[in-house]
């Protein structure tokens, strides 16, 4: 019986044997070998070495286990952790592209004064996230802004910029590796500055700064202390809030944290204290005019109902309960600014019995309880209260921050309900700066122009509030408008003029290298100088997510988008690595992908790992490859087919 | 020769010159049934000048002189394993000229067509079967069917265990048979051509 060798060898049987060529060919050959002599031992010391199979197969084996055990390793280790003070090296600005107007203009005069240029300055859905203002001086400002490239992504505060002309032009200053910023800068000076902060997103830090940003300090916080996210400082001491938990508190917990919120004291010595305030206080900001007298407000509770003020006579060795008169509610996120020891000002909020109608655009218009911002002034150091409402010309409006540099001059800025149209935006609200130069008693509301057409970068919506506002001096200020979802800019408004030489003089050196494209960010002013009034802002900023008018509805989508972003806050550029991760995977292998999505973004967050972006290139890059490998094998497997 | 080269190492040029007479055509043979006769005499040519360099490297103690050269031609081969499947896959496309219209095998069912004519018709399905065998499995397959190797000499011509050789060629007999089907060995024909 045959098998199939048989057959086999009946296969090309009849291929015929070598032909006297072959027969040559193979002689010369041989003789050729001949003649270079009997090397056979030589021949196999100098032969090419050609790793085997097995060889290959091993070491590739190895390689690959050993590039997924490092990305393993670097992925599970966790991010890095501070034992001891860490210092940064002196690094030079990057100044940005200028796109100043109106340096020209006379002193006091309102207008839009340039664009900060930003790369990736965008807000998320939480609410407009246009960055932390301060300006220890009439020509210096510092902004804190999300460097986070994702419009949907969550904020994280890790990119600072600066401004020497008040405003004018703006450099990008250096951020110590895996900071983000968790409390607003505060400057003694235009030099000397310190802020609160995260270390790889999990350690509370504390950062100082002795040469306008330009290098760092930063130093682990004890557990007492936890996260800053107030601080206000003279030359000698920072007094602020912190949150009493050694650990990473995110935004979603953020009125957790505030509940529990402890005055901390920070000295020159770099000595951390804190203590607690009085039982069932939740304090949401602080401002303390000198070391001895400060002024908390907040929450009276955890339900957020009612408003509470505290002040302090003593550095916060013990609190008092203030009295406000007038109409006065509680505000998302409460605001309170001392020019000095005595007079301070506080911001309100307070639900009317009316309704108002919002004018949405194309015909479109929507009624809700009328609802508007109130300023109550204190001037025997936060004892008593006197609310104070704003006049008929700035109807219904929605204040955002608050600046006093002295005790009767306070500028508000936000919004009013007065319909915009910017190119084809039309806007229910516009961005408005009130001053009153009594306390409050009376308010003339400032205007300015906006442009025509919307900016390239920008949405028209931009220019519907103003999220913050600092007048170091009376006549000198400078607001940083709003960037709405999807713009990548804020405007800047100043009502200062052109610099002096001497204010000139004192500009950081920050010009070096070159300017690079990126958006834009506008920023407004209004200059003139006088007592350094520093105050922190991050409650300000959080409070602008009630710019709508309709706020209830708008501030429940957006805390409901703000809490699912923030629950499930990964690294700040997972977004990145996941939607390029989807995009290949979803293009090729769709089911695989979504089970792949999902189970990673399980696995990683049940791990706790906060950065896992490297995960996902690396997935990304896998999934890259294999349809260019399928397609190579199979123009391969089917290149001799297609001969005829 | 074949006794005394198997006693000992190939030490002299005239035990070489004996042995290149007596097996360079059966190993030329084998490269040109794998790679064609086009590429055939270049790679004979240079099995056996390899063969003279390395003769001190023969070790009789592991098999015959043919099992070495073999080894080497084998060697050369792998390198063109591109020609070789080119090759196969070029008969394999006679099998979709020669089939009829119904797709049926062309095959004189005349029980006088003798073995040769019958392989010759069967060329394209054999070659169809050994283009999807892997190439080790084709490897030691061809050096069992065409060199007459022993899974001894093929382990020791190709450098891998005896035992991994046994069970290599075994799978790949295993898998030629189920590439070639229904094929009843007795009449040398596919079950599914309808002879009847």
């Amino acid at each position: 019986m045959t098998d199939e060798i048989d057959l086999l060898r009946r296969f090309r049987d009849d291929t015929p044997g070598p032909d006297d060529a072959a027969w040559e060919r193979a002689r010369t050959a041989i003789a050729g070998t001949r003649a270079s002599g009997p090397d056979g031992a030589r021949y196999q010391s100098r032969r090419r070495w050609r790793p085997s199979r097995r060889f290959t197969v091993i070491t590739a084996v190895t390689a690959v286990a050993a590039v997924t055990a490092a990305v393993l390793v670097g992925v599970l280790q966790g991010p890095p952790t501070l034992t001891r003070p860490l210092r940064t090296s002196w690094q030079a600005a990057r100044p940005l592209p200028a796109s100043g107007h109106g340096m020209q203009a006379p002193a006091g005069t309102w207008r839009l004064m340039s664009y900060l240029v930003s790369q990736g300055w965008q807000e998320n859905t939480a609410g407009p996230e246009d960055g932390v203002l301060n300006c220890p001086t009439a020509s210096t400002c510092y902004v804190e802004g999300d460097n986070a490239t994702s419009s949907t992504g969550p904020a994280d505060m890790n990119s600072l910029y600066v401004s020497a002309d008040g405003g004018s032009t703006w450099s990008v200053l250096p951020v110590p590796a895996g900071v983000t910023f968790t409390s607003a800068l505060s400057c003694a000076n235009s030099a000397d500055c310190a802020a609160g902060g995260l270390y790889y997103g999990h350690q509370p830090v504390y950062l100082v700064t002795a040469n306008g940003g330009h290098s760092w300090t930063v130093t682990p916080l004890p557990a007492s202390v936890g996260q800053v996210f107030q601080l206000d400082c003279t030359l000698t001491s920072c007094r602020g809030l912190g949150s009493g938990v050694g650990q990473y508190s995110n935004q979603a917990t953020f009125s957790d944290m505030e509940a529990d919120a402890r005055f901390v004291t920070v000295t020159a010595g770099g000595h951390f204290t804190a203590r607690a305030f009085p039982a069932g206080a939740s304090v949401q900001d602080i401002s303390c005019p000198t070391a001895a007298e400060c002024v908390a407000v907040g929450a009276d509770g955890k339900n957020m109902a009612d408003p509470l003020v505290l002040f302090s006579r003593n550095g916060g060795a013990s609190w008092h309960r203030g009295n406000v008169h007038g109409p006065f509610g509680l505000t998302a996120f409460p605001a309170v600014t001392c020019a000095n020891a005595t007079d301070c000002a506080m911001l309100g909020y307070v639900m009317g019995t009316g309704t108002v109608t919002e004018k949405l655009g194309g015909g479109v218009s929507e009624t809700g309880p009328a609802q508007y911002s109130v300023v109550a002034f204190s001037a025997d150091g936060g004892a008593t209260w006197t609310s104070r409402t704003f006049p008929r010309a700035i109807p219904y409006p929605n204040i955002n921050d608050l600046a006093c540099p002295t005790a009767d001059t306070c500028y508000a800025a936000g919004g009013d309900l007065i319909p915009q149209q910017i190119g084809k935006t039309f806007n229910a609200e516009s961005a408005v700066v009130a001053v009153t130069r009594d306390a409050g008693r009376t308010w003339q509301r400032i205007t300015f122009q906006v442009p025509a057409k919307v900016p390239g970068g920008m949405q028209g919506d931009s220019f519907m509030s103003i999220g913050e506002i600092q007048c170091p001096q009376p006549d000198a200020c400078v607001a940083l408008g709003i960037s709405d979802q999807g713009s990548t800019s804020t405007p800047v408004y100043t009502n200062h003029g052109a610099l002096s030489p001497l204010r000139q003089a004192n500009r950081t050196p920050c010009r070096q290298q070159a300017t690079q494209h990126s958006t834009f960010t506008p920023v407004y002013t209004n200059h003139g100088c006088l007592s350094p009034l520093r105050r922190t802002s991050q409650t300000r900023r959080r409070h602008r997510a009630t710019t709508c008018v309709m706020r209830m509805t708008c501030v429940s989508r957006k805390l409901l988008l703000w809490w699912s972003h923030e629950r499930f806050r990964l690294a700040p550029s997972a977004g990145k690595g996941r939607s390029l991760m989807l995009f290949l995977v979803n293009r090729r292998y769709p089911r695989l992908g979504a089970v792949l999505s999902v189970l990673s973004s399980v696995a990683f967050v049940a791990l706790g790992v906060a950065e896992h972006s490297m995960f996902m290139m690396v997935s990304s890059a896998v999934f890259l490859a294999l349809p260019l490998v399928k397609a190579a094998r199979k123009h391969q497997a089917g290149a001799p087919q297609e001969r005829p | 020769v074949e006794g005394k080269q198997s006693a000992g190492a190939i030490e002299a040029s005239t035990d070489f010159d004996e042995a290149f007479r007596q097996h360079f055509a059966p190993v030329y043979r084998f490269i040109a049934r794998r790679v064609g006769t086009a590429l055939a005499e270049d790679l004979a040519a240079e099995a056996f000048a390899i063969a003279y360099r390395r003769r001190e490297a023969y070790r009789p103690e592991l098999g015959g002189l043919r099992s070495w050269l073999c080894g080497i031609a084998a060697n050369l081969v792998r390198g063109h394993w591109r020609a070789e499947q080119q090759l196969l896959e070029l008969d394999a496309r006679l099998a979709t000229a020669g089939q009829g219209p119904s797709g049926t095998w062309p095959l004189s069912d005349s029980d006088a067509a003798d073995e040769r004519v019958i392989a010759t018709s069967l060329a394209p399905r054999i070659a169809q079967a050994l283009a999807a065998l892997n190439r080790e499995q084709r490897e030691v397959l061809l050096l069992h069917a065409w060199a007459d190797l022993s899974h001894e000499e093929i382990a020791a011509a190709l450098g891998i265990a005896q035992g991994t050789a046994r069970s290599r060629l075994s799978r790949a007999r295993a898998a030629l048979r189920t590439q070639l089907g229904e094929f009843d060995f007795d009449l040398w024909t596919f079950k599914e051509q309808g002879h009847d």
